[in-house]
């Protein structure tokens, strides 16, 4: 399994989705979203992090899907790639057009920064297949602009095809229509939460309701892939070993060679820094 | 030539605006007893180089549609204005003296 997790200006989660998904066994890798191409072949799912890229100026997601690398990532997720939001990555995928709806600023006008509730609705997502419906989790949420609206006659088509993946339970947070947590689009494929699922991956942070996700994602590209051709890893990659860790400089490999990949870089050398201090304190 | 253009962007009727519910709110308990509905919006001025003003005009909605506004939540009306009075991207000094009211009254009428 090999994730591209992209960074956008101002963006601050990217690095610890990496540092998540390394610890969980799998290969990933930062893409700076100057990046205008992105090798559908060289990555098993996009990952669109957290972390108010731009400031959330103008709105939410609104500036970073005007981003050199959101038209690649349309492509790849009209190729049937796996690509997940999650926060302002929901956003940005909102923003694009990828996903149904938009956000709105929370009904309490307040920032909510929490452990929550959350049910699994349906399993036809690529970040939920693994799961059961009905399946409570508890998951770290942290959002100003997570009250999630779509207008009656597209909420009707979304109920109707399963695409209501997460709903909140007690207490709700943010004033989301119907309690919507999380939706898909209408193969699955493309898939946005406010839950941070990256961070219910370490037993240390309160949950680890968030690892049965990343395991959906690995079983839904198999089976895409099996069905597809059974071929195996893509093309020269070798599945995840937690080894590029504390290589600390794999990270660059993923970037091109615009100056954005400094940011990059940097990002990826603190990564390495702070997963191996976490991997000593935790063994 | 340079075009002075003011869009105002409003969250459609049908979309809840928690912030302008908390700030009516406030101006209710603060006295002002006679609000009855408070939403609010954004205002964005721009001054756009273009070969007329209808060119200007069509191309500050394609912005619209494409970035300022999200056509989901949000509407816009988009106000062009004439050398010194309405909007004034970059002129801070000159838009504290003129209240947008004024500038809105006055395209309406226009």
């Amino acid at each position: 399994m090999k994730y591209g997790v992209i960074v956008f200006p101002g963006g601050s989660a990217a690095p610890e989705c990496v540092a998540a998904l390394r610890h969980l066994g799998h290969d990933a890798e930062l893409i700076w979203h100057g990046n205008p191409a992105v090798d559908p072949d060289a990555y098993d799912c996009l990952l669109l992090p957290p972390g108010h890229s731009y400031g959330d100026y103008l709105r939410p997601g609104a500036i970073a899907k005007l981003s050199p690398i959101m038209p690649s990532v349309q492509e790849y997720a009209a190729g049937g790639g796996v690509v997940v939001g999650f926060g302002n990555g929901f956003q940005i995928l909102l923003e694009a057009g990828l996903l149904p709806g938009a956000m709105l600023i929370n009904r309490s006008c307040k920032y909510v920064c929490r452990l929550q509730r959350i049910a699994v609705e349906s399993t036809k997502s690529a970040l939920t297949c693994g799961f059961q419906a009905a399946d409570a989790l508890l998951l770290p949420i942290a959002h100003r602009w997570g009250n999630y609206w779509v207008d009656d006659g597209t909420l009707e088509r979304m109920e109707h095809n399963g695409q209501i993946v997460l709903v909140y339970g007690d207490p709700e947070p943010n004033g989301s229509l119907r309690g919507i947590a999380g939706i898909c689009n209408e193969s699955g494929n493309v898939v946005g939460t406010m839950a941070h699922f990256h961070r219910a991956v370490f037993e240390d942070l309160g949950s680890t309701d968030g690892v049965g996700a990343f395991a959906s994602i690995a079983s839904w590209v198999e089976k895409v892939r099996t069905g597809r051709n059974g071929r195996s890893a893509p093309s020269g990659r070798s599945e995840g070993s937690g080894r590029s860790v504390r290589d600390g400089h794999s990270a660059r490999g993923g970037c091109c060679s615009c100056r954005g990949c400094d940011v990059a870089e940097s990002a990826a050398n603190m990564i390495a820094a702070t997963s191996v201090e976490g991997g000593n304190a935790r063994d | 030539m340079v075009h002075s253009v003011r869009v105002f962007v409003t969250l459609k009727k049908s979309v809840y605006d928690p912030q302008g519910d908390a700030v009516k709110a406030a101006l209710l308990s603060d006295g002002f007893e006679g609000v009855r509905s408070l939403r609010i919006g954004k205002l964005i001025d721009l001054e756009v180089e273009s070969e007329s003003r209808e060119a200007c005009l069509a191309e500050v909605e394609r912005m619209c549609r494409r970035l300022l506004v999200n056509g989901e939540l949000e509407t816009f009306r988009i106000q062009p204005a004439e050398d010194g009075d309405g909007a004034c991207a970059g002129k801070a000094d000159t838009c504290a003296s003129q209240p947008a009211a004024a500038a809105a009254v006055e395209d309406s009428a226009r």
